[in-house]
């Protein structure tokens, strides 16, 4: 730039172009030491690039002979085998030490083949009390800061069914006479809306129902949240803050380990608890006996005892989100 | 060479330019400046042009060995929804197994909570006015009864401050007049104790039938008794039985939303804030 015979001879060009003579002028000494940094920048950069392409198509080396593309592209997104696993388990297990001096164990619980789990919640019944919201935040090691809890318990007005017109911010002893009390959590629908939205597919309904999120997958976007009508899920605003003696140290990987800071969570129908059998943590608590829980595909069960006898209605039907909780009246 | 020989084949319009440039070493014209500055131009663009190229490279390479450690890492996306991988768990393969043989297999029980001792009220202590319970037979043992006495309003001693609040019936519609340790069925049986939730079945036959069916009551243990038991309550866990009513109750615990309540002052459990 600052080369006086840089800029002479560049001056020259548009010159020369015109008069198109001197190609047999001795090639002068110019330009040296811009020419060689930028042959140097070129042949660095080249050099990084070829590393670079290099390295993204490095894979393709090992491709086998007489492979299906779908083969092919199947091999990168491999299946971890049970070692593998629980080999992750037992990392997540000591960060959870680490970090909050809890021993737990987490384990990935699998959908009991044949089930499919459904909820139904008595409405005559069930008081407002919130035993369910706190036996929620318990099981599920959510953050104490803000009392986080996967369900809400929304005072309505009776004679209507319009859940945005609740409320969860009641005080006063309860059930008030001109009042009935509405818990909503995630409603595990056949048709997730959160499901389709999930840009990076970290979150699925299982083969039982359970729609689940894997926090380690998810990127915090909260699309979700904004697609589900049912204000079922929740974001990890602040990192989760627990005091080592109240950890539920019983984790499942897709349910109730401590969920990293920036990932969404909601409802998994404590599946570490009913995919063992046992009865989800909120139905335990109910002091009102308003929750229903079974298989819906065992015609003996209680859940379809409620389908077949009472008078059952799905929030926001007409959404055709296909909804596995149920709201009944005696 | 072969690595600049690739560079100006990206860059064709500068190398040409610079071809047609360098030989000449003609004075400068009015054009000249503009020339220059377009070179100049160029070779600066070329520059970029590069390093972008190179950037995009690294980038590319970068993310996508990171998205297949990712992968290997995340397994829970992964695999869990595209397989049916056996679980970890020896209790769910036990159950695997019951399930592949009968589904109705063994199962364990419903285990209700009976109500134990003997039929009786809690009475202060004449002493130290702690609760104490009293067997009914205590007293009624040595008592005639008096089938005229309907409610406690009726009473002259005993009782009267017993509140009842179900329904018309009256005390000895539960109460067996004979023995006060047991009930009396609307057919004249006598029914034990422990048995109560039959008495209560005669007219609440609706709860009982839906309590059957788990329906009612609530319950804890195992909605899947091929795992383990159920444990229920009694009516009268719930219901006092001379005020059936639920009582009310006040929540206690309230879930702060972030756009519900008013913004927390002190934040001591966010750092990054």
């Amino acid at each position: 730039m600052t080369n006086p015979r840089r800029s002479e001879e560049n001056d020259q060009v548009g010159s020369e172009a015109t008069e198109g003579r001197s190609r047999s002028t001795q090639l002068p000494i110019v330009n040296q030491s811009g020419s060689s940094r930028r042959t140097a920048l070129k042949i660095a950069g080249a050099a990084l690039g070829l590393v670079a392409f290099g390295r993204a198509v490095a894979p393709m080396w090992s491709i086998p002979e007489n492979i299906s593309i779908a083969e092919f592209l199947q091999r990168h997104y491999k299946e971890l085998t049970d070692e593998d696993k629980q080999e992750i388990f037992q990392r997540l297990a000591s960060e959870t030490k680490t970090r909050y001096g809890a021993d737990v164990t987490i384990v990935d619980h699998r959908p009991i083949p044949g089930v499919k789990f459904a909820y139904a919640i008595n409405l005559s019944k069930c008081n407002g009390n919130g035993k369910c919201m706190e036996a929620c935040h318990r099981e599920n090691n959510h953050h104490r800061g803000t009392n986080q809890s996967y369900i809400r318990v929304l005072e309505m007005t009776k004679g209507s069914l319009d859940m945005e017109h609740g409320t969860s911010t009641y005080d006063h002893p309860t059930p008030q006479p001109d009042k009935y009390y509405m818990p909503v959590q995630c409603q595990q629908c056949d048709n997730p809306p959160c499901v389709t939205v999930c840009p990076v597919e970290a979150t699925w309904k299982e083969e039982d129902g359970i729609v689940v999120v894997d926090y380690n997958w998810c990127i915090g976007c909260r699309y979700c949240e904004a697609a589900c009508p049912y204000h079922a899920r929740r974001f990890n605003w602040e990192a989760v803050e627990i005091p080592a003696a109240e950890i539920n140290p019983e984790q499942g990987y897709l349910s109730n380990r401590i969920r990293p800071q920036g990932t969404m969570e909601k409802c998994h129908f404590c599946l570490h608890r009913t995919r063992q059998g046992r009865l989800p943590a909120c139905l335990e608590a109910c002091p009102t006996g308003a929750r229903v829980f079974g298989d819906i595909n065992d015609p003996e069960s209680s859940i379809n005892y409620v389908l077949k006898n009472k008078r059952v209605f799905v929030l926001k039907e007409e959404l055709g989100t296909r909804p596995s909780f149920f709201y009944f009246f005696d | 060479m072969f690595l600049s020989g690739i560079v100006q084949l990206i860059t064709p319009q500068n190398s040409a330019a610079r071809e047609v440039s360098l030989p000449s070493r003609s004075p400068p014209t009015v054009k000249s400046p503009v020339n220059h500055a377009t070179r100049s131009g160029i070779s600066t663009l070329t520059t970029l042009t590069t390093a972008a190229l190179v950037a995009v490279a690294l980038v590319t390479a970068w993310h996508v060995s990171w998205m297949w450690d990712a992968r290997l890492a995340t397994e829970g996306s992964g695999s869990s929804h595209q397989s049916g991988a056996t679980s970890a768990l020896p209790r769910q393969e036990r159950r695997d197994d019951h399930r592949s043989g009968d589904r109705h297999g063994p199962v364990f029980p419903i285990e209700i909570r009976h109500p134990q001792g003997d039929l009786g009220i809690l009475v202060s202590h004449p002493h130290d006015e702690t609760a104490v319970r009293v067997a009914c037979a205590t007293c009624h043992a040595t008592r005639q009864p008096d089938l005229s006495n309907r409610a406690t309003a009726d009473l002259t001693e005993f009782h009267q401050m017993t509140v009842v609040d179900h329904g018309s019936i009256s005390c000895l519609s539960c109460h067996h007049p004979e023995d006060y340790g047991a009930f009396r069925l609307a057919d004249g049986q006598q029914l034990a104790y422990r048995d109560v939730m039959q008495l209560c079945a005669q007219c609440h036959s609706q709860q009982k039938r839906d309590y059957d069916h788990g329906v009612h009551g609530g319950m804890i243990g195992h909605w899947d008794r091929q795992f383990g038991p159920q444990y229920k309550h009694n009516c009268i866990d719930c219901h006092a039985p001379h005020q059936p009513k639920f009582p009310a109750m006040q929540a206690t615990f309230k879930p702060q939303d972030r756009f519900l309540a008013p913004p927390r002052n002190s934040r001591p459990h966010s750092p990054g804030h």
